[in-house]
């Protein structure tokens, strides 16, 4: 294991409302993410494993506690810099695909780099779209395409920037079993052959078999660690 | 189903609320009109001024076309509000026998300006007033006049009257105090030379123990040869009295009517617009009802039954609007001029009958479509992420055909307009064009959208795209601005150049360089033109007296202006485009005629001409002339004589001068005490001071409470459309769009909308004044075409900063809301 983590959460606290409605969502987190590998979070519903990649993506922010993205602290910057930021260096698959429905895949892959002001070459737009397999409807929109392939434009998307870290909050969530299963090949071909630190949300045990690490949360808490070899030594027996 | 419409009121009842406000101002402004309208509708129903005591009153006709054949029906048009039908002297006669009448009392009314009075009435029909003698006696002499209390003016003080014929001495001989109007009292006979002979009414007084109506019943039936006489009895007796502010009535009366008109349409273009927005917006929704087993019946059933209930709620709410609404405009109209002094509204229930009635109908209606579309959602749309529209080709054809028809159906609206009544069909060409622009909005704001979303930003590139692809949430969202702006320029640019090319018409045939107008209040007498046509250097004193005359076409009897002038001099003053014949020729028993009315009857040079003058009198004349249709002339020129016998008051409005280089302007203001001697140029600049005065107040009354409507419509088809607009502003955040980008993105939406509506706006602004310059071409020689810009440009300010507001604002809070909570990716999942 390299010894940078491309994520490293320290004491990480987030806590929705303030008062009696106060509701602690995670609750003193620490964690490393090691660059190259595949992690799956798991955990029951409310255990907070959303909020975790949430804040570890920064798309949200903690109450307390530190995020690190390949060695930056995102709690320093302001709104515009952690778009920015993030923008450059993460990737996010959203459950529901979250494709702008009047954009076509090809434009829908290539709208973060022209929220960053570049102008993208046909060219990158197509290859990462072949990436996931879609080279051949680019010109499509979301609405002419199935939610497997909507969820491998969104993962094209996430891809285009050549970010460090992939985020992905239950994308087989809203797919049918076989469409899942393309796309879990899919994240995991990410790390094994573009060498990508891909960090998954899920519920669903098969999913997380994909993984090399599964954290299972509890309560806000790490309730659990376990490596592949582990598994695998379990299923052995 | 009705319960589960029930349930979803309740439970997305922020949805609704943009359907609800919308319907409840509708009917609100619609009951307003109503209500003003019947206040001014009312207006004749109060008791009697001068008929107090109880007696029968013979009156002559108070409408045009009425013949001892034909007598009055309901649609014959009333006489203009200051002139009165005359009872013939034989009538006078037919009643001398009668029994169980103790007093005839024949009315000789004439105009004569004293203090408050303004008629002189003979002495005998004090009778009818309650009241008596407070000083002095009665007139006995023709020097004598009785004046009514309260005064400063003394018995035996010499007083300055101003009659028909001029100013005239009069000794005050008695004061009467008496609940009635102010009117002076003099000698009967003086009173019958001053009317000209002319009867204006003849009362009956019955004898004691005699019931009224009894007697009526009798004067009727000796009145048998006299068909176009009314017999009046008990409150109906004041329709025998001329109202001096019956024109403020009928005024009124016309612009409430317009007001219910437009705000009907308004209402309509709007519920119908925020209905169909509604249902598109809940599309999932219903494609989810339709997954758990509802038919697409039900599912219809649904859509009409929410609408049902909004409209029933809603209307309620206008209701209660307009009872604070009405009074309001009511006063507002008084303190402005524009309507009676204490002109008041009443809780009268048919009018508001009436606009919950039309709200019901209209969210009924504008349901409907909605709802057939509702119930042709297919299921599987609820699971799909689809929300990117489908244009079908069917409707898209049946709007283009709709939509060519209503701009098509302004050109015969062009060939009504250049009638007489042309500026009231203004209105109906401004909605046929704002309605077609509408149909036609999917193709129309194609390129004009492209247009404001070129460029190459991102920003741009995204605005340019759900311009493309949500081509329903547009045109909901433009639709407002267009109707806003359409309306708004159509009105006061169609108004502004009619009357602008109105005014240059009369300047263009006015050959006349002075002209005497009345001084003061008073008017001139009726001998002024001959007496300045005496004057050195005076080659023409022409006088002029605007009235209006009646003819029937088969169909419908018609109102049409008309002048009473000097005929063999008007030539001097003023120039006549005759096709044929000459205006020399107007004299007594001949007239002149437009040639689009000689065109309708057939009527040539030579021949006979069928009208009803101003006082409801059937006349035949002879065509002394045609004249060309011209905006700013009459439609008739009748010889100055028929003023002496059929006008109320035979006094020129004004006395038009054709001067040598010798005449004394000194002597000409000499011979005319009670007149102002002013160039034509500045009496015109007076008289378009006063109309445009007039036409702004009318037209903030008839625009703005309807272009606050729309711009609230605008504002809530904005809200309801952000909904949309923040979703898709999240996703973009999600991927990487900085907060001011997304803003920026929600701008550019909101500027596209704005710049949208206010084009195809300007579009119906062209198209309106296209129409008008074919309309008046054929009756002007130049069409002054002109724009107010102030207000027109505070409107279109008004549309753009409510859009980007009501578009950027709900926004911006969502987003900042998004930074405070988490944006999860489930929660901004597009359910």
């Amino acid at each position: 294991m390299s010894a940078e983590p491309a994520v490293r959460i320290v004491d990480l606290r987030k806590i929705h409302g303030t008062g009696t409605v106060a509701v602690t969502a995670l609750d003193g987190i620490t964690l490393d993410f090691p660059a190259g590998t595949f992690t799956a979070i798991m955990g029951p519903s409310g255990s907070g494993k959303s909020t975790l990649a949430q804040c570890a993506a920064g798309l949200d922010r903690p109450t307390s506690g530190e995020v690190a993205v390949d060695g930056v602290l995102l709690n320093a910057m302001d709104e515009t810099e952690l778009t920015v930021f993030r923008r450059k260096r993460i990737g996010f698959v959203f459950q529901a695909f979250n494709l702008l429905p009047s954009l076509t895949a090809e434009e829908n892959v290539t709208l973060p780099l022209r929220l960053a002001g570049a102008r993208p070459t046909p060219g990158r737009a197509r290859v990462a779209l072949a990436t996931v397999g879609l080279g051949d409807r680019a010109g499509s929109r979301p609405s002419e395409l199935s939610g497997g392939q909507q969820q491998r434009v969104a993962i094209a998307r996430a891809l285009v920037t050549a970010p460090a870290i992939v985020f992905a909050d239950e994308p087989t969530g809203a797919l049918d079993s076989g469409s899942g299963r393309d796309v879990l090949r899919l994240l995991r071909s990410l790390v094994d052959e573009h060498r990508h630190t891909v960090i998954m949300v899920t519920h669903d045990p098969v999913a997380a078999a994909q993984a090399d690490r599964v954290v299972v949360l509890s309560d806000g808490r790490v309730a659990e660690e376990r490596t592949a070899e582990k598994r695998t030594a379990e299923k052995a027996r | 189903m009705t319960a589960l419409a029930r349930q979803t009121l309740r439970t997305r009842w922020a949805g609704f609320l943009g359907s609800f406000l919308a319907l409840a101002l509708g009917v609100g402004l619609f009951a307003t009109a109503g209500l003003i309208l019947a206040a001014a509708l009312r207006g004749h129903d109060i008791p009697p001024r001068w008929y107090v005591a109880p007696s029968v009153v013979v009156a002559g006709p108070d409408r045009a076309g009425v013949t001892a054949l034909d007598p009055a029906d309901g649609f014959d048009p009333a006489l203009p509000p200051d002139e009165r039908g005359f009872v013939p002297a034989g009538a006078v006669d037919a009643l001398a026998g009668l029994e169980d009448v103790s007093a005839v009392i024949v009315e000789h009314v004439s105009y004569a300006r004293f203090g408050a009075a303004t008629e002189a009435r003979p002495w005998a029909a004090r009778a009818l007033r309650p009241g008596g003698l407070a000083a002095g006696g009665p007139p006995t002499r023709p020097e004598h006049v009785v004046i009514t209390a309260p005064t400063e003016t003394r018995v035996g003080e010499e007083v300055t009257v101003v009659t028909v014929e001029g100013p005239r001495r009069f000794t005050v001989s008695g004061i009467i105090e008496t609940p009635a109007e102010p009117a002076l009292y003099v000698a009967n006979d003086l009173a019958a030379r001053l009317a000209g002979g002319r009867v204006a009414a003849i009362a009956l007084v019955p004898a004691p123990g005699v019931d009224p109506t009894t007697l009526g019943e009798d004067v009727r039936a000796a009145l048998d040869a006299f068909p176009m006489l009314r017999v009046l009895t008990g409150d109906d007796r004041r329709g025998a009295e001329l109202d001096p502010e019956a024109g403020l009535y009928v005024g009124v009366t016309s612009l409430a009517g317009s007001v219910a008109g437009l705000s009907g349409f308004v209402a309509v273009y709007i519920v119908a617009g925020t209905f169909r927005f509604t249902v598109t917006q809940r599309r999932r929704e219903l494609a989810l009802l339709r997954a758990a087993g509802a038919t697409p019946r039900q599912v219809r059933r649904l859509v009409r039954s929410e609408a049902l209930l909004v409209g029933a709620a809603a209307g309620l709410v206008g209701i209660a609007l307009s009872a604070l609404g009405a009074p309001a405009a009511a006063g507002w109209l008084a303190g402005h001029g524009l309507a009676p002094t204490g002109f008041t509204t009443e809780l009268v229930w048919w009018p508001l009958a009436a606009a919950y009635a039309l709200g019901l109908a209209v969210a009924v209606a504008g349901a409907w479509s909605p709802a057939r579309r509702a119930g042709r959602i297919r299921p599987v749309e609820a699971i799909g992420e689809a929300t990117v529209e489908r244009r079908g080709g069917a409707r898209a054809v049946v709007g283009w055909v709709l939509g060519s028809a209503c701009l098509g159906g302004t050109i015969p609206m062009a060939r009504l307009m250049s009638g007489p009544a042309g500026a009231a069909y203004l209105l109906v060409v401004v909605m046929l064009l704002i309605v077609g622009a509408t149909l036609l909005l999917p193709t129309l704001m194609r390129p004009v959208n492209r247009l404001v979303t070129t460029g190459r930003s991102p920003i741009a590139m995204l605005a340019r795209a759900s311009a493309r692809s949500e081509t329903r949430r547009y045109a909901a969202s433009i639709a407002p601005v267009l109707v806003t702006v359409g309306l708004a320029g159509g009105t006061l640019a169609g108004t502004a150049t009619i009357s602008a090319t109105e005014a240059a018409g009369l300047r263009d045939h006015l050959t006349a360089p002075m002209v005497v107008v009345p001084a003061g209040a008073a008017r001139l007498p009726s001998g002024t033109a001959d007496r300045l046509a005496g004057l050195p250097g005076v080659t023409a004193a022409v006088p002029v007296k605007a009235t209006s005359v009646f003819d029937d076409r088969g169909d419908m009897v018609r109102e049409h202006t008309a002048w009473f002038v000097h005929g063999a001099a008007a030539r001097h003053v003023v120039r006549l485009p005759t096709i044929s014949g000459s205006v020399d020729g107007l004299s007594a028993g001949a007239v002149a005629v437009s040639a689009s009315l000689a065109e309708a009857h057939g009527w040539r040079t030579g021949g006979t001409a069928t009208l009803w003058l101003g006082d409801g009198a059937a006349v035949t004349p002879r065509i002394a002339a045609v004249v060309e249709d011209r905006l700013g002339l009459p439609a008739v020129f009748l010889p100055w004589e028929l003023a002496r016998t059929h006008s109320t008051t035979p006094m020129p409005d004004a006395v038009y001068l054709a001067l040598t280089p010798q005449a004394e302007l000194a002597a000409i203001r000499a011979a005319v005490p009670l007149g102002a001697l002013v160039t034509v140029e500045s009496h015109l600049t007076t008289l378009d001071e006063r109309f445009d005065r007039l036409n702004r107040l009318s037209l903030i009354a008839l625009l703005g409470v309807a272009l606050l409507y729309t711009a609230i419509a605008i504002a809530n088809t904005q809200l309801i459309a952000v909904g949309d607009l923040t979703r898709e502003l999240r996703v973009l955040c999600q991927v990487g769009a900085t907060r001011r980008q997304a803003l920026a993105l929600a701008r550019r939406e909101g500027l596209t909308v704005a710049v949208t509506g206010v084009s195809l706006g300007c579009a119906v602004m062209i198209g309106t004044l296209a129409t008008v310059h074919i309309a008046l071409g054929r009756v002007s020689e130049t069409v002054r075409t002109l724009v107010p810009w102030p207000p027109f440009l505070a409107v279109v300010a008004c549309c753009i900063a409510i859009t980007l507001a009501a578009g950027v604002l709900p926004a911006r809070r969502a987003l900042r809301r998004r930074e405070s909570h988490a944006a999860g990716g489930r929660r901004a999942s597009a359910s």
